[in-house]
């Protein structure tokens, strides 16, 4: 590696040893409910850049995050859960699965990949089309799963769902998470994949003009996302170990879509803080909507929020730009 | 008839139409020739109600056209024949015709249409088939139909001879031809210009969103700038 | 076995005729507008529930059926109205992102105002019978699902091929401008398929309670998205494709359960949407329409 190679990677890490030793400090005086909202919030957070990183990089529109969350999170769990209880519960797995029992960090790759997989294997026929018919095969992709989860008993244990996944991962693996996706997301966009990616999403007979394969790209952020969400759910299901086939609903990809246009399409820094704003918010809401029994509340306030963002401000917080100061961060400039 | 005065039209950032005024009378045919982006398309777009003046006024009889909506612009009378013939391809040729007729029912007199039989001999015979179906040339006769049938008091001809083949073009200003002769006004934007020249009463040549020089047909035509940039001439 | 086959062929024509509803009117949205409307599933609930409502209230039915088309068209207007003008000329995309959030709009206020709780429908008596032809036999409901179903697509069929309103409206799905410039009011025309496609979507809301007897208020998102598969069937934005979609599914989703073995019931709409991603993958314009109309 050159030095100047060397020196630009000095600047972003210590934003990251900053971050961790912020984290660390909050940490240290927060209740076991902050805890996991913490971690809930990073896990949201590294959900919402990998959508932007699908559909605003390259101008998709895809609703299937919670497909891939949820087979992320069966893929994993299958593959961290107790090697002694598997048999009985679990009795049509093959037996060299059935044998297995790994730690976290191979579980959450295998899930990563598989769900790359599923990615390619649906977006390969459906990219070719355009954004509407992307919406519905994912939503649709979502009906897949779930219905798979639920009939498939001998190994997803059906509607009851896996319960008593070990508790592997923690609010510092989310945070990991979200740096990985950041960091994949930010290298993308300002490399000339990610240009390609955005002449893509502007003008995709212009970008195929110039020799871009407009398909490739839409593909490659396609399979990139769903891989980043497949491992979100893997890290979900080791959080509260629990997974059922309802766990990832069509209202977590509407949540996320609403992350991603608020913090403006194709804005890593603007999904980030859109995904902490929206999933404090709803915190918020929830004991008001518990304690008037008017359950659905919150979800219409963030419903009503989007259309009041897209009537206003359809370019959302940051339209498709970082910050300055966030970018002059992560180069090192901050004070030149 | 058609009083343009002071017109200012924007199209997103661009300043289109630069004070374009003009006149069509009672009767006239008036011809506006000018090269591609001359904002030839954009004054008729305007007048049609579907773009809207910065400033200006532009007045069709009693009608204030910057302000009216364009079912209100039809309804008066004031018909326009968009460029590349617009017609509804998935739509039959006789229902192309019922929406000339839409701002008054969809009804056609039986005599309106034996009149555009008889100026347009084909589009009897193709009645029933998809539009989209029909030729260049025939799509034309069925766009001129179709803005006939909506009785024109003034009838906006955007193009009328794009694309078309020699016959076509020639058959097509037989029509416009005769039309005149009937004493409907019209105003013809057209790249043709000598042809349009030709049989124009009243012609304005616009450059860069501005009118740059009027007269009659004869006169334009017989300009040694119009002679240099518009028809060709050495 | 005859009396199976009938019934199986009874039960998947009702089905279909329901998915036909909704998909019609989806297409018709689709077409003039290039917008995908996530709620129109939605209305199917709304038209449920309104139904339900007035069942309670002791409304004849007739009166029930005039009062849920008038209900749905007010409700679709509606929702044109909220979505479309603000948005009209902003990317297609923004356009149904706002879509599906009317629709979790819609269903949340549905769960705040009804709760979740499933809700019993319940058909009159009568329609509970069966009726018998020779040696087999039909419910009187599928029956007039069927019935019914035909009547109101004749209905939508001369509104749209015979009225002035209709080729307005085929008018301006094709080509906006040149609609304008016939001095069609094109916001009010647009208005007006919203006003159709919904009624129609929530007559079939009233239609599905009977048939299935339980309704509540997520109910719209599974026949909202059947609908769109039996669009990319025939053909997105095509009526006549919609319709013809919705049999094809309605028939081909209630083979699928009831001639393979039991076990492969739950699969059910894995076999639907897999069917979707199948058709796009060999034949995305649709089976029934020659051209590809790819606006983007």
């Amino acid at each position: 590696m050159s030095k100047n190679a060397l020196e630009a990677l000095i600047a972003p890490l210590a934003v990251v040893l900053a971050a961790a030793a912020l984290l660390w400090l909050v940490l240290l005086g927060a209740s076991d409910y902050l805890v996991t909202l913490i971690a809930i919030v990073l896990l949201n957070a590294a959900l919402a850049v990998s959508l932007t990183l699908t559909n605003g990089f390259t101008g998709l529109f895809s609703l299937g995050h919670p497909a891939f969350m949820t087979i992320g999170a069966y893929v994993a769990a299958i593959l961290t859960f107790s090697a002694r209880r598997k048999p009985s519960m679990l009795p049509d797995l093959p037996a060299f699965i059935a044998g297995l029992e790994l730690p976290l960090l191979p579980a959450v790759a295998a899930a990563g990949i598989v769900g790359a997989l599923v990615a390619i294997v649906v977006g390969f026929p459906v990219l070719r089309l355009r954004g509407h018919y992307l919406a519905v095969a994912t939503l649709g992709l979502i009906v897949i799963v779930q219905n798979l989860a639920l009939n498939w008993d001998g190994i997803t244990r059906g509607g009851a769902g896996l319960a008593g996944i070990p508790r592997l991962a923690s609010v510092w693996w989310a945070f990991g998470l979200l740096v990985l996706v950041v960091a994949v997301a930010w290298r993308i966009k300002f490399s000339s994949l990610g240009r390609a990616m955005l002449a893509t999403r502007e003008n995709e007979l212009a970008a195929e003009c110039t020799g871009i394969d407009t398909v490739k790209m839409r593909l490659t952020a396609f399979v990139i996302g769903a891989c980043f969400a497949a491992m979100a759910g893997a890290l979900f299901a080791h959080l509260i170990s629990v997974v059922t086939p309802k766990s990832y609903s069509v209202l977590l990809a509407f949540n996320l879509v609403v992350m991603v246009v608020i913090g403006g399409a194709g804005s890593i820094m603007g999904a980030v803080v859109a995904a902490a704003a929206i999933t404090g918010l709803s915190e918020m809401l929830r004991p008001a909507e518990e304690s008037l029994g008017l359950y659905g509340f919150s979800q219409v306030v963030v419903a009503l929020s989007l259309i009041l963002v897209l009537f206003f401000r359809p370019q959302g917080l940051f339209g498709n730009r970082e910050p300055d100061f966030v970018r002059r961060l992560f180069s090192g400039r901050l004070f030149k | 008839m058609l009083e343009v005065e002071g017109l200012n039209v924007w199209r997103g950032a661009t300043h289109v139409l630069k004070d374009v005024s003009f006149t069509v009378a009672a009767g006239e045919l008036a011809a506006l020739i000018g090269a591609n982006g001359a904002g030839k398309s954009t004054t008729l777009l305007t007048l049609s109600g579907l773009l809207r003046a910065r400033s200006g006024s532009a007045r069709f009889g009693t009608l204030d056209l910057t302000h009216a909506k364009p079912e209100r612009i039809v309804k008066a009378g004031l018909i326009h024949c968009p460029e590349g013939r617009q017609i509804f391809q998935s739509l039959t040729v006789a229902e192309n015709l019922a929406m000339g007729a839409y701002v008054r029912g969809g009804r056609i007199a039986p005599e309106t249409m034996a009149e555009i039989h008889t100026l347009f001999p084909i589009l009897k015979e193709r009645e029933g088939v998809a539009a989209g179906t029909l030729s260049g040339g025939e799509q034309m006769m069925l766009a001129m139909a179709r803005a006939l049938i909506a009785s024109p008091k003034l009838l906006l001809l955007d193009e009328p001879s794009l694309g078309l083949a020699p016959k076509a073009v020639e058959t097509i200003f037989d029509v416009i031809e005769a039309l005149k002769k009937r004493g409907i006004p019209i105003l013809l934007i057209e790249q043709n210009a000598a042809m349009a020249l030709d049989i124009a009463d009243r012609a304005y040549v616009m450059e860069q969103g501005r009118i740059a020089l009027s007269g009659t047909g004869r006169e334009l035509a017989g300009n040694d700038r119009v002679r240099q940039f518009y028809l060709g001439a050495t | 076995m005859t009396q199976y086959l009938f019934q199986q062929l009874v039960n998947g024509l009702a089905l279909g005729s329901l998915y036909a509803l909704v998909a019609i009117g989806f297409s018709m949205i689709y077409g003039i507008v290039r917008l995908i409307n996530f709620a129109h599933g939605d209305l199917v609930m709304i038209g449920a529930f309104t139904s339900l409502a007035m069942v309670v209230g002791g409304v004849p039915w007739p009166l029930i059926l005039l009062f849920v088309l008038v209900v749905g068209a007010m409700a679709g207007v509606t929702i044109g109205a909220v979505i479309f003008r603000p948005l009209l000329g902003a990317p297609q995309v923004t356009g149904f992102i706002a879509t599906l959030a009317v629709s979790i709009v819609i269903q949340n206020s549905a769960l705040m105002i009804l709760t979740g709780q499933p809700r019993n429908f319940l058909f009159p008596a009568v329609m509970r019978e069966r009726v018998t032809f020779g040696t087999v036999q039909a419910s009187v409901t599928d029956l007039l699902i069927i019935g019914l179903t035909l009547v109101l697509i004749a209905g939508l069929f001369f509104v749209v091929y015979r009225t002035r309103l209709g080729v307005a409206m085929r008018a301006t799905a094709e080509n906006l401008t040149a609609a304008r410039l016939m001095g069609v009011a094109v916001h009010r025309t647009i208005l007006a398929a919203f006003a159709i496609g919904s009624a129609l979507a929530a007559t079939a809301g009233l239609l599905w309670g009977g048939k299935f007897g339980q309704i509540d208020p997520l109910l719209g998102f599974v026949p909202g998205l059947k609908a769109f598969v039996a669009c990319v069937i025939g053909g997105v934005g095509s009526i006549g494709g919609a319709m013809l979609g919705g049999y094809i599914l309605g028939l081909a989703e209630v083979l699928f359960v009831g001639l393979l073995p039991q076990e492969f019931s739950g699969y059910r709409d894995s076999f639907v949407f897999g069917l979707l991603i199948v058709i796009l993958l060999l034949k995305p314009s649709g089976l029934f329409v020659r051209h590809v109309e790819e606006r983007a």
